[in-house]
């Protein structure tokens, strides 16, 4: 009746929870307030169910004990309700009440009414105080302080009580006129020790191994925080200021935005960060990146596929590049786009504009600069060049390179490199 | 052009409302702007523009969200996705809700309006980026394609594709291909719909993606 839990309606909580010990509504541990406020009962009656059963061969302070440690517990594990108490009960008169009939418990229990059992109680009863006092102390001082000078001499007493609890146990059995030798009481009473002590300890380890937990997750989060609170404050504050100095030239602006914005997405992608360099996609957005910066045109990249650097595929990178920044120098366009596609075949690389344009027969001449530098390092690297071009309608480059390995159906792509 | 489409602008960011909103300046008509999935349900629900801008994050939900609310609410209205966002799953996924394209915001004002125009005209818009997801998504080859019609791409669909991903404009591609603007239009609305309705696997394993071949 005490526990029941369908009583749990009234508590105002929508469904139970382990109690914790009431700290307003107690006159010993406020067990008795804590179970009727998650209950939904008065605490009168929970006090007198105690009392009657405390009365009826000391049951109810053995229950009493156990639900003290049981509960400190959960309240120290945070298990418990999440509200506050509402005070209540907090009248000298309600205190009077309560104190008066755990009185009148204790003058029932040693007057008469001997109940079953209470030969064991006793032992149990110091036991379970034992214990109580352990957790308890256990419960209340952070791991690394000891909780000072009473807080020791609680443990100490809780594990001398315990073990008295354990030793009177023992003697009882023994009384009982169990007929065991020296060599079995000694065995039961090295078992009952050793169950005691890791009775006792347990709460200990417990909350050990929940510290060290919780501390090592605190560590993890701090140090996340400090890294990304660096990593900005080292890119996008100083971006932000630099903006600031540059207010009247929009250029620059434009080209620390976007440089950041590049910056900021690379670090947000932790694929792409982790294979920059060594990556088509990767060596691509760098350089975007330095076109953009020199030249302030917008480099768009599209890359479809992926693959490691080798000796042609850097040959052709090298190119593309080249060719972005004639794009950004000369055509006047107002963006450049770059496509790269890498296929079991080969990569292909596309570098367009929509600007001037120009005769390809015409200009070749005075562009054989270009054209060679760029056709001639595609030659060596056993890749080719096509240049698209019209007066007005803008010029595609386009650069090709095959691989070497491409009959080679690993997936690993140059390990040579 | 003296059609002027109506359009209502989702995005949770006023700043980011009022600089598109001047970007399309007199060419199209904002009849409406929404912060969040919910008014924008409702002001798209309210005014059925020709296109909506949508933002691919919102506060309360994603863009995917605000397209499935109006079409649970019986809503006839065309979407362009327009986000800073160029993560492919976050793209992918609103176009498979509904959108019929999607552009970053760093596009031009210019290409702006006319990519509003085309969705408003029942067309498909793919950014080079977009079209590069596209060939990414269809390019791995599979063995058994559960629909051919709808797992492939057919190869003049694939030219097209790589053309837009090169930076090629409609009327480019149309030049370029000898064939007339109509039908780059037909092809790009057709990969469109392969994308909306495809079962490749590819279209959801974005790690295919990052393949190093």
């Amino acid at each position: 009746m005490v526990s029941a839990p369908t009583q749990s309606a009234g508590s105002g909580s929508s469904h139970w929870q382990m109690p914790v010990p009431d700290s307003i509504d107690r006159i010993l541990g406020g067990v008795s307030g804590g179970i009727a406020r998650e209950v939904g009962l008065e605490t009168i009656w929970i006090r007198l169910s105690f009392v009657v059963l405390f009365a009826i061969g000391g049951w109810g302070g053995l229950l009493y004990l156990v639900a003290w440690g049981f509960m400190a517990q959960m309240e120290y594990l945070g298990r418990g309700p999440a509200t506050e108490p509402v005070p209540k009960g907090r009248s000298g008169r309600r205190r009077g009440i309560g104190a008066g009939l755990v009185v009148l418990a204790l003058i029932v229990f040693f007057g008469g009414l001997p109940g079953v059992g209470s030969d064991l109680m006793w032992p149990l009863g110091v036991l379970f105080a034992g214990i109580l006092l352990v957790s308890r102390q256990v419960g209340t001082a952070r791991l690394a302080t000891t909780g000072g000078r009473f807080g020791t001499l609680q443990l100490i007493g809780g594990v001398v009580v315990a073990l008295g609890g354990i030793t009177l146990l023992l003697f009882s059995t023994f009384d009982s006129g169990n007929s065991v030798g020296m060599a079995g009481i000694s065995i039961i009473a090295g078992v009952m020790v050793a169950i005691g002590l890791v009775a006792l300890s347990a709460p200990w380890w417990w909350r050990m191994v929940r510290d060290l937990d919780k501390e090592r997750q605190a560590r993890i989060r701090s140090d996340e925080r400090a890294e990304v609170a660096a990593h900005l404050h080292d890119s996008v504050l100083q971006t932000l200021t630099l903006i600031q100095k540059q207010g009247n030239d929009p250029q620059t602006m434009r080209n620390l935005a976007r440089r950041q914005e590049r910056e900021l997405r690379n670090w947000l992608d932790p694929d792409r960060a982790d294979r920059s360099g060594q990556s088509v996609r990767g060596q691509l957005d760098e350089m975007a990146t330095e076109v953009e910066d020199l030249h302030g045109v917008p480099v768009e990249v599209v890359v479809v596929g992926d693959c490691l650097v080798n000796e042609p595929v850097a040959a052709a990178l090298a190119a593309a590049r080249e060719a972005a920044v004639n794009a950004a120098k000369h055509s006047g366009a107002a963006r450049v786009d770059v496509y790269a596609e890498v296929a079991e075949s080969g990569l292909e690389l596309f570098v367009r504009d929509t600007g001037i344009g120009f005769n390809v027969e015409a200009i070749a001449a005075d562009r054989r600069g270009v054209r060679e530098s760029l056709q001639g390092r595609m030659a060596r690297a056993g890749g080719s060049v096509t240049i698209y071009s019209e007066p007005g309608a803008g010029t595609e480059i386009e650069i090709s390179v095959p691989r070497p390995e491409a009959s080679n159906p690993t997936n690993e792509g140059p390990s040579d490199q | 052009m003296t059609y002027q489409p109506t359009v209502v602008l989702v995005d949770d960011h006023d700043l980011v409302r009022a600089g598109v909103r001047a970007e399309l300046g007199n060419r199209v008509h904002v009849v409406a702007e929404a912060g969040d999935v919910h008014e924008a349900v409702d002001a798209i629900i309210d005014r059925h523009p020709d296109v909506v801008l949508l933002d691919v994050h919102l506060p309360s939900g994603t863009g995917a969200d605000v397209i499935a609310g109006v079409l649970a609410r019986g809503g006839e209205t065309k979407f362009l996705a327009l986000s800073v966002s160029d993560a492919p799953d976050d793209v992918i996924s609103v176009i498979r809700a509904g959108a019929r394209g999607y552009v970053t915001k760093a596009i031009k004002g210019e290409e702006l309006v006319d990519a509003v125009i085309r969705v408003a005209e029942g067309d498909a818009v793919f950014s080079p980026r977009l079209a590069g997801f596209v060939i990414d998504a269809f390019s791995a080859a599979i063995p058994e394609p559960v629909d051919p019609e709808l797992d492939l791409l057919s190869p003049r669909e694939q030219e097209v594709m790589r053309l837009l991903a090169r930076g090629y404009a409609y009327k480019e591609i149309a030049r370029r291909l000898t064939i007339s603007i109509k039908t780059v239009e037909t092809h790009s609305s057709s990969v469109l719909r392969k994308l909306q309705l495809s079962s490749r696997h590819e279209l959801s394993n974005w790690a295919a993606r990052r393949r190093i071949v």
